[in-house]
């Protein structure tokens, strides 16, 4: 207790006497992120103003040997921001400033906590955009996209965050403070802004980065296509996927999320609708429409009911805002939701969503299904309440079956949100010990006390300490433990 | 074992063949399967023996000669498509398949990896993530690093491990290819990867503009990035290269556009409108010709086979500084000469230059004198120093070595760790 008094003293001395938060009510806003089933508060929380600051508050906290934990906006789902082993949170929210718009070089200089949706909103000055675009893009941070490399809608044809990094500038866990690169495209020696694009606070905390500005596309085009049912809809995404027509994004949403959006949004879509499309593809003016032709057609053939284009900003603001806004009104439907993150290659989406469509049934529970369509990346929600410790149980019940069902079909355990505490569990059933403790190495390397953010992304039963003196020992002996079977190996 | 002692070769004329930068190894062998090699690094690590992965040996001239060779493991018989879903557009394949059977191969479903090596009947992809190779149209595509969605590897005792998997978007674990792309050999052997594909445009046209002086080519390339066209190549090229593709001028811009034949057009009316502006000589081409003409651009990098006193660069800044910094290489021809040949990936700020005839001073010196350097390419092993340091992160890079590869027996002293 004397010790924490003594870092509180310290850090204070680092950040000011309010850059510091250590009430016990103020410190249960910290306790998750948007992860709500496993819950901790730090000791504190800090909120540097600076690379420098948060470098000096880092060299105390492992010199105490307490854990660090970087907080964004606190809205990620698989509970990476939330200090399940208590210490420190560095919350980025002071750390929010656009540094530099750099339109000669295509890049631009931002602070861990500008906001995403906010920086594209300032780049749409210049005529650019920051293409990576989750759902939670009015809340969420840059910070926390690269921790997380964060997805979205535009990633089908954009890439995800990792594409869009240049270079950090990176407290390590011994509190050095390094840039990873000078913002040019190529870098001497090992990619270290790539491992650390995605090391979900891991690997250290970014305190600047510059990436990529994307030019905005001279037009668009939005159409919204509703499909009786989801094996039509999900057939048509694979057909516009197979054909090659690259859209810049092609998302779907179930009957259930119609219902939901149709109240809020007032889209006056037919409740008789089983699925619907979202299909944007962008460019050059010319040619546009030819593509939006091959799309509409694709889609009728598909026995879509009605193919409605969305021609104006307005009516293409509607829709997306729909799309975007779809978890949020799903609060007209239940009291809380699951919501899982997982991915399947894109030619088993009707077989998965038949799935879901079974658990749903099997566990009781209504499944609502707004996701990536192109990318293969499913987004299901289970509704319950979760007062209620029985629908609790089937919701994490269903959740599981779903991914084991995804492994099974050869996807993954999750497409952009994460393993943080949520997932963790579900490493082992997608990688072998070999695979999990290679990544144990890397960490290592950055972490060797791992102070920072522990507990996550390793299998509780299979730490990552435990994995990583596993392999340095193989390693030592020349000894070879369990081979993957596979095909790609 | 006694199958993998028979893979192994001592002979002199074999190991000659297989010379690693000047270093004849003492041992090559020849793995028909990714358990082969897994076997053959283990028995590697039995006799403490130094390793070095080699594909289609086209860039075993980059960086510094390794300090020991024990035994090089060439991957080539490692051909295979492992999973290819065309309708999912991902392909898994193993490290020793060229880019150019990988091109034919997926030409047959209207499909592409969209990097364009130098020399893609020899290259390797594993060579290729080993060294981050790229192409022209990394300006619009990337390089293998934006497309890997998978890879298996074989660590230092042999272990195989895997990262990614067969999907497009996958946040599971950490991404691990990133560690490996780039990493020249010296964390593990790389024995397969997976890939996102992209459908084969269907039409494919490209402008070259040719300059009477760099400044004129350099506004026309900013002039073009700051508009919406979006052409997927953009290359800066001398008088050489540009004589080689049968244009005259001091400095060439090329320009490939691809897609639906409306987008295509605008681009070939407006690219070279706009190359007029600035005083631009445009020159159009179509199918074979434009297929030709990106082929001589692409091996225009090649470091395969060097002659003595011949030295490759490749550099990176940003593309604000490209003008200047090509001005910067032509100058230093004049003082430290080697006549120069310059291309640059100009919309995103990479380039090559390549030097001939310099003594080892010379060589020394024009290393020296470019810090925008990525890497060198030389068949000589008297350079002072083969990699500027990093900018950041050496230390951590260490640490990871030491994680990877604790007694440097992989490509050991090549790399900058």
């Amino acid at each position: 207790m004397q010790q924490l008094a003594q870092l509180v003293t310290a850090l204070r001395a680092i950040v000011g006497h309010d850059g510091v938060i250590d009430g016990a009510a103020a410190l249960l806003t910290y306790e998750a992120d948007g992860c709500v089933m496993d819950l901790h508060a730090p000791n504190l929380v800090v909120l540097p103003r600076s690379s420098s600051q948060t470098a000096a508050v880092v060299k105390l906290a492992v010199a105490a040997g307490v854990p660090v934990v970087a907080r964004g906006a606190g809205t990620g789902l698989s509970g990476g921001a939330t200090p399940i082993h208590g210490g420190i949170v560095i919350a980025t929210t002071r750390m929010d400033k656009v540094l530099e718009v750099d339109t000669r070089n295509k890049r631009t200089l931002v602070q861990p906590g500008v906001i995403n949706w906010e920086l594209s909103q300032h780049l749409a000055n210049y005529g650019y955009a920051f293409m990576p675009d989750p759902s939670s893009q009015k809340a969420c941070t840059l910070g926390g996209n690269i921790a997380n490399n964060s997805g979205g809608p535009h990633c089908l044809k954009y890439g995800m965050t990792t594409n869009h990094v240049l270079a950090l500038r990176t407290v390590l866990p011994n509190g050095e403070l390094i840039w990873t690169g000078n913002g040019s495209v190529d870098t001497v020696g090992y990619d270290l802004a790539g491992v650390m694009t995605g090391s979900e606070g891991m690997f250290g905390i970014v305190t600047e980065a510059w990436v990529r500005m994307t030019r905005l596309p001279e037009s668009l085009r939005v159409v919204l296509a509703l499909f009786p049912d989801i094996p039509s809809a999900s057939q048509t995404v694979s057909t516009i996927i197979a054909r090659g027509l690259l859209p810049a994004a092609l998302e779907m949403m179930d009957k259930l999320a119609i219902k939901a959006v149709n109240g809020m949004y007032k889209l006056g879509l037919p409740e008789s609708a089983g699925a619907a499309l979202l299909i944007e593809i962008d460019g050059v003016d010319e040619g546009l429409d030819d593509l939006l032709r091959d799309v509409t057609q694709i889609c009728r053939d598909h026995g879509a009911i009605e193919v409605r284009p969305a021609t104006t900003p307005a009516e293409q603001a509607q829709v997306w805002a729909a799309r975007k806004n779809a978890f949020g009104a799903m609060g007209r439907l239940s009291p809380s939701y699951y919501l899982v993150d997982t991915v399947v290659p894109r030619t088993k989406l009707p077989t998965i969503l038949a799935h879901v469509g079974d658990v749903s049934r099997d566990f009781h529970l209504p499944i609502a299904n707004v996701f990536h369509a192109g990318d293969g990346n499913l987004h299901p929600l289970i509704l319950f309440d979760r007062r209620d410790r029985s629908q609790l149980e089937r919701a994490l019940g269903a959740a599981t079956e779903i991914l084991k069902e995804s492994v099974r079909l050869g996807g993954v355990v999750s497409g952009e949100h994460g393993i943080g505490v949520e997932k963790r569990d579900y490493m082992d059933i997608l990688f072998t010990t070999a695979d999990l403790a290679a990544m144990a190495g890397l960490r290592r390397s950055f972490d060797p006390r791992e102070l920072f953010n522990p507990g996550k992304v390793f299998p509780a039963s299979k730490g990552c300490g435990e994995l990583a003196e596993l392999r340095q020992h193989a390693i030592a002996a020349n000894e070879i433990g369990e081979v993957p079977a596979g095909t790609w190996l | 074992m006694s199958d993998i002692i028979a893979l192994i070769s001592t002979d002199d004329a074999l190991c000659h063949a297989y010379t690693v930068h000047g270093v004849v190894p003492a041992r090559v062998a020849m793995p028909q399967t990714s358990a082969d090699v897994s076997a053959l690094v283990h028995h590697a690590g039995q006799h403490g023996w130094q390793v070095v992965a080699w594909g289609g040996g086209t860039q075993q001239l980059i960086g510094a000669p390794p300090t020991g060779v024990e035994l090089v493991i060439v991957t080539t018989a490692l051909n295979r498509v492992l999973q290819h879903e065309p309708n999912d557009l991902t392909i898994s394949v193993e490290a020793g398949m060229t880019m150019g059977a990988l091109r034919v191969y997926l030409a047959q479903h209207g499909q592409m990896l969209p990097v364009d090596p130098a020399l893609p009947d020899q290259t390797t992809i594993g060579g290729m993530i080993a060294t981050a190779a790229d192409g022209p149209r990394r300006a619009n595509y990337g390089i293998l690093r934006d497309m890997m969605i998978g890879i298996g590897v074989v660590e230092v005792n042999g272990q195989p491990s895997r990262a990614g998997g067969m999907v497009v978007k996958n946040v599971s674990g950490f991404d691990m290819m990133k560690l490996y792309h780039g990493s020249f050999g010296t964390l593990a052997v790389i024995v397969s990867a997976n890939f996102k594909l992209i459908p084969i445009p269907p039409v494919t046209a490209t402008v070259i503009a040719s300059f009477a002086q760099s400044d004129q080519a350099i506004d026309y390339i900013t002039d073009v990035m700051a508009s919406q066209l979006t052409p997927v190549t953009c290359e800066l090229l001398d008088a050489t290269l540009l004589q080689r593709i049968g244009v005259t001028g001091a400095w060439g811009v090329a320009l490939a556009c691809e897609g639906p034949q409306a987008a295509v057009d605008r681009h070939m009316t407006e690219l070279p409108q706009r190359a007029q502006i600035h005083a631009g000589a445009p020159t159009l081409f179509y199918h074979e010709t434009h297929t030709q003409c990106w082929q001589i651009i692409a091996d225009a990098s090649a470091v395969a086979q060097l002659a003595t006193g011949e030295l490759v660069l490749r550099w990176a800044t940003l593309p604000a500084f490209v003008g200047e910094l090509v001005q910067r290489i032509a100058d230093l021809g004049q003082s430290l000469g080697g006549n120069p040949q310059i291309h640059a990936r100009a919309s995103i700020g990479v380039g090559y230059v390549r030097v001939t005839g310099l003594d080892a001073n010379a060589q020394n010196q024009w290393f020296a004198a470019l810090p925008e350097a990525v890497w060198v390419a030389t068949s000589a092993n008297n350079l002072a120093t083969y990699w500027h340091a990093p900018v950041g992160g050496l230390d951590v890079m260490v640490r990871i070595r030491d994680e990877f590869d604790p007694q440097r027996r992989f490509n050991p002293g090549r790399f900058v760790v």
